[in-house]
């Protein structure tokens, strides 16, 4: 679930070093991330868990990696030029490395362009010629972020963050339909006119990192906006709102500011900010990390009616724990639940995650009996609209096959 | 009465650049120029104009002297560094010809960038950096290591190459970036002293800043210094301001004196450190400096206006740029430079031009020379001069009758718009369209500059600086106060 490219124009450089903070910067993606590194005219390729205590990547100047289980590496050789390709979404990483070493770059572009399936992928790529190249879909599903690290070299990234991590400079979004191909001698563009800005609206809702910008869209400031949106949906009084750690707190921000009332932080995690709906873990096991990343703050919220905002609902797992909660421990008076999404009621049909659809609540159930499930008072749900008409203004018409209209 | 005679020493797009605008002078004059390789755009005005086109070192002041003789020119113009370093000039002038380009000791403010920064802190000139010279790389690796954050530059001028910049945006990157900075300046410095015997110091290590860079040309006589429009280079070889360094891959000017992103009072600021630096040198060497100095700046968030580097000459892309926006009589400026009469000029210059300028090189430059020499390149002048643009000759060699790169930037395109930046890039676009190679070798150059995005990015950028830059102003902090655990206060004192 998200890309990585960087490149140094000195091989005297350690991109390895450098890309190692841009894995860390991935890593509320997945759990286990594939690397390609090029050192001299060698390709090497490995695995590691960014959250395992102590890990490195080897030597060279130049790094792709792709986060599992959406993303995977495919390597290639055709008379002793090598190349390898991470890529997200239905294409074939093997067979895009294969057209790299082996055919001129040209036609490989032009054919990769004409496959439909590679419309809603991503890819980055490397070649033992000390070539890279980035690519983006037609249809944009996946962003692609470029920047800049002075004069030593050049990122790409799926979100803005890991290139700032880098110690880069953000600088642009590849166009849907966009390939950059380079090297330490030349840099070009194949710009295939028609694409479309279908960016993802779950890399938007929960996917990035809050301090990075999507495709140009500053997701601390969509989320906020989202919240904000939502609230002035909603009439009921509160007396506090409460974000769901942690990707809900920026919209929680959103709505406390605009209703006027206060944020107060209800739940300190045990385990740190590890995302439990990510984790490669059995049903029981993220019972129990869910457990350990909501120990309540102890009675601020009794007697009191509650906002409780998320950024989404997937299983309603979460919130029906932390409702749970408030109501054992702190006899909360109302519970009124803030869903900054509309509802997700299927799975991506290009990978972008890979929900079970058996598992959506959403999807399975109706408002009423989610409530009771939930045990909350009210459920409000941000519609559709208001977060395609964010999107708009940033030329986005954001793909929402998962979501319902 | 016989015509005025010009001698041009050099043969690049700048030198192009400049015989075109003195050829256009009232004067008429008659141009000869010398370089080692031959400038078609050079040649073709010198034939044009009567003059003679000799093929000799320029940094050879022998050479130069010879032409000079042969000529006998009444103004004799130095367009590179190199020459002025290789005491051309002081030749020239011990002869008693009249030469716009400052002597080889006055040239030491490109040449030796330690004397530089000296000057400056010597005489208290606003926008100085931080730095230390080095004789022995040793101890230059383990400073770098100790302050991080830092440009490792060689000690001299070296055609513009060896710079590195090791930024720490993030602490994180501190050791990564330290121990990369310590290993470059040892590799750099065995190749500065193998290269250069001329200096003592090898390496220069100074404080890294951001900001946006644009370079203000000026003349002078050495009394008075004549800015003129602001230009803005673009130093990195790709699109979005990425890739590896080079000598400038294409340049924005205009409208009038000040570029969109830079204020009245920035300009003013700029063109103050620049005439105190001149007066500086006026005192420190006793020898009134006389040609072009164009301070490379930086508008910075700590000082505002920072000079980065000064050149002992006119910039290359930069001054391609002033072939549009020039009106009045450049060589009568040049000539009244050399002759110690500045004070009396009235330059006019085109004030509702938009220009951009755009470098076309073969692969390979800078990184890898040795791939981006000896092709064979041709370009269609009549579609370029039809779309209002000009071309300068820069890296290239005519040898029989064939034009042949050299490995640098090989030629620019100049546009000129009334409408905007966008159009002169697009303008640009076209032009660089009919520029190829023979053999099918891959040209390149840089499509973004002129773009309303680069545009947008820089005046962000610029902003930005601004507001942190007025903030301390206003303030008066330029006493700058680090507190280091354990170690105590430290001081950096920028206002004395």
């Amino acid at each position: 679930m998200g890309l990585l490219l960087s490149f140094f124009f000195e091989k005297d450089q350690d991109a390895g070093r450098y890309s190692y903070y841009g894995i860390m910067g991935l890593r509320h993606r997945g759990y286990r991330v594939s690397y390609a590194v090029l050192n001299g005219d060698d390709i090497e390729v490995g695995k590691v868990n960014p959250w395992s205590e102590r890990w490195s990547l080897p030597k060279g100047y130049a790094v792709i990696a792709g986060v599992e289980p959406t993303a995977s590496i495919g390597l290639a050789s055709h008379n002793g030029k090598k190349a390898a390709v991470a890529s997200e979404g239905l294409c074939d990483p093997e067979e895009i490395a294969k057209m790299l070493a082996s055919s001129k770059i040209d036609e490989t572009v032009q054919k990769i362009f004409s496959m439909e399936k590679n419309d809603s992928c991503a890819f980055v790529g490397l070649s033992s010629e000390g070539e890279f190249i980035a690519y983006r879909g037609k249809n944009g599903i996946r962003p692609l972020s470029l920047g800049g690290y002075g004069f030593e070299s050049v990122y790409f990234a799926t979100e803005s963050a890991p290139i700032t991590l880098m110690g880069g400079e953000y600088r642009y979004d590849l166009k849907p339909g966009e390939a950059v191909y380079g090297s330490r001698t030349f840099f070009e563009r194949y710009d295939i006119k028609g694409g479309k800005r279908t960016t993802s609206l779950f890399e938007y809702i929960y996917l990035a990192r809050p301090d990075s910008y999507v495709d140009g869209v500053n997701v601390y400031l969509f989320r906020k906006s989202m919240g904000a949106r939502v609230a002035r949906r909603h009439d009921a009084n509160v007396d506090v709102v409460v974000g769901v750690p942690e990707t809900a707190l920026p919209y929680a921000l959103g709505y406390a500011e605009e209703k006027g009332v206060p944020l107060e932080l209800a739940f300190i995690s045990t385990i740190g900010r590890i995302r439990t709906a990510l984790a490669p873990i059995s049903q029981e096991e993220r019972l129990m990390a869910l457990s350990l990343k909501l120990n309540p703050v102890p009675n601020v919220f009794e007697g009191k009616s509650i906002a409780i905002v998320d950024d989404s609902v997937v299983t309603g797992l979460t919130l029906k724990t932390v409702i749970h909660r408030l109501r054992r421990i702190q006899a909360v008076k109302e519970v009124h639940v803030i869903v900054s999404s509309p509802k997700i009621v299927d799975s991506c049909p290009y990978g972008v995650n890979k929900l079970d659809p058996k598992t959506l609540i959403a999807r399975t159930l109706d408002d009423e009996k989610i409530k009771r499930v939930l045990d909350a008072d009210e459920l409000v749900w941000l519609p559709l609209e208001d977060a395609l008409k964010y999107l708009e203004s940033f030329g986005i018409d954001p793909c929402r096959r998962c979501m319902s209209p | 009465m016989s015509k005025f005679k010009v001698l041009i020493v050099g043969g690049g797009a700048r030198e192009h650049a400049l015989t075109l605008l003195i050829s256009r002078s009232e004067i008429e004059p008659s141009i000869s120029a010398i370089s080692s390789n031959v400038n078609p755009g050079i040649l073709r005005l010198c034939e044009g104009t009567n003059g003679k086109y000799f093929k000799g070192k320029p940094t050879d002041p022998n050479d130069v002297l010879k032409a000079a003789e042969e000529v006998s020119p009444d103004l004799v113009v130095i367009g590179p560094e190199e020459p002025l370093f290789s005491g051309v000039s002081d030749t020239l002038k011990d002869k008693g010809f009249i030469v716009f380009g400052p002597t080889a000791r006055a040239s030491l403010i490109e040449k030796d960038k330690g004397f530089a920064r000296n000057l400056m802190w010597k005489y208290k000139i606003p926008g100085r950096l931080r730095y230390k010279t080095f004789v022995d790389p040793e101890d230059a690796a383990e400073y770098a290591k100790a302050v991080g954050d830092s440009v490792v530059k060689p000690a001299r001028q070296a055609g513009g190459r060896g710079v590195r910049v090791f930024g720490e945006t993030a602490e994180h990157l501190s050791k990564i970036a330290r121990e990369a900075a310590a290993s470059y300046v040892k590799r750099l410095a065995d190749v500065i002293k193998k290269k250069y015997k001329d200096i003592e110091n090898t390496i220069v290590v100074e404080e890294r800043v951001e900001g946006v860079e644009y370079t203000l040309m000026t003349v002078t006589d050495g009394y008075d210094v004549l800015p003129l429009p602001i230009v803005e280079d673009h130093p990195h070889l790709y699109p979005w301001d990425l890739g590896p360094e080079t000598g400038g891959m294409g340049s924005i000017s205009g409208p009038s004196y000040i570029l969109p992103f830079l204020t009245e009072d920035e300009f003013k600021e700029s063109s103050k450190i620049v005439e105190m630096t001149v007066k500086a040198l006026f005192d420190e060497i006793k020898e009134r400096y006389v040609g072009a100095i164009s301070g490379q700046m930086m508008l910075t968030s700590f000082w505002g206006p920072t000079l980065i580097e000064y050149y002992a000459r006119f910039g290359d892309p930069e001054i391609g740029n002033l072939v549009f926006m020039i009106n009045s009589d450049f060589l009568e400026l040049l000539d009244a430079a050399a002759r110690k009469k500045i004070s009396s000029y009235k330059l006019n210059i085109n004030e509702n031009v938009y220009v951009v300028s755009k470098a076309v090189a073969p692969e390979g430059y800078p990184l890898e020379r040795e791939k981006a020499k000896g092709h064979p390149i041709a370009v269609d002048e009549n579609t370029i001069k039809k779309l209002g643009c000009e071309v300068l000759y820069g890296g290239v060699d005519l040898v029989n009758g064939e034009l042949l790169t050299t490995g640098s930037r090989a030629i620019e395109v100049v546009c000129p718009s009334k409408k905007g930046f966008e159009e002169a890039s697009l303008l640009a676009e076209k032009a660089i369209a009919s520029i190829k190679t023979l053999d099918g070798y891959r040209l390149i150059h840089r499509w973004d500059i002129g773009s309303p995005e680069h545009l947008r990015f820089r005046l962000r950028k610029a902003r930005l600086a601004r507001l942190a830059y007025m903030r301390r102003r206003s303030k008066g902090l330029f006493i700058i106060y680090d507190w280091i655990p354990g170690k105590g206060l430290v001081v950096f004192d920028y206002s004395s």
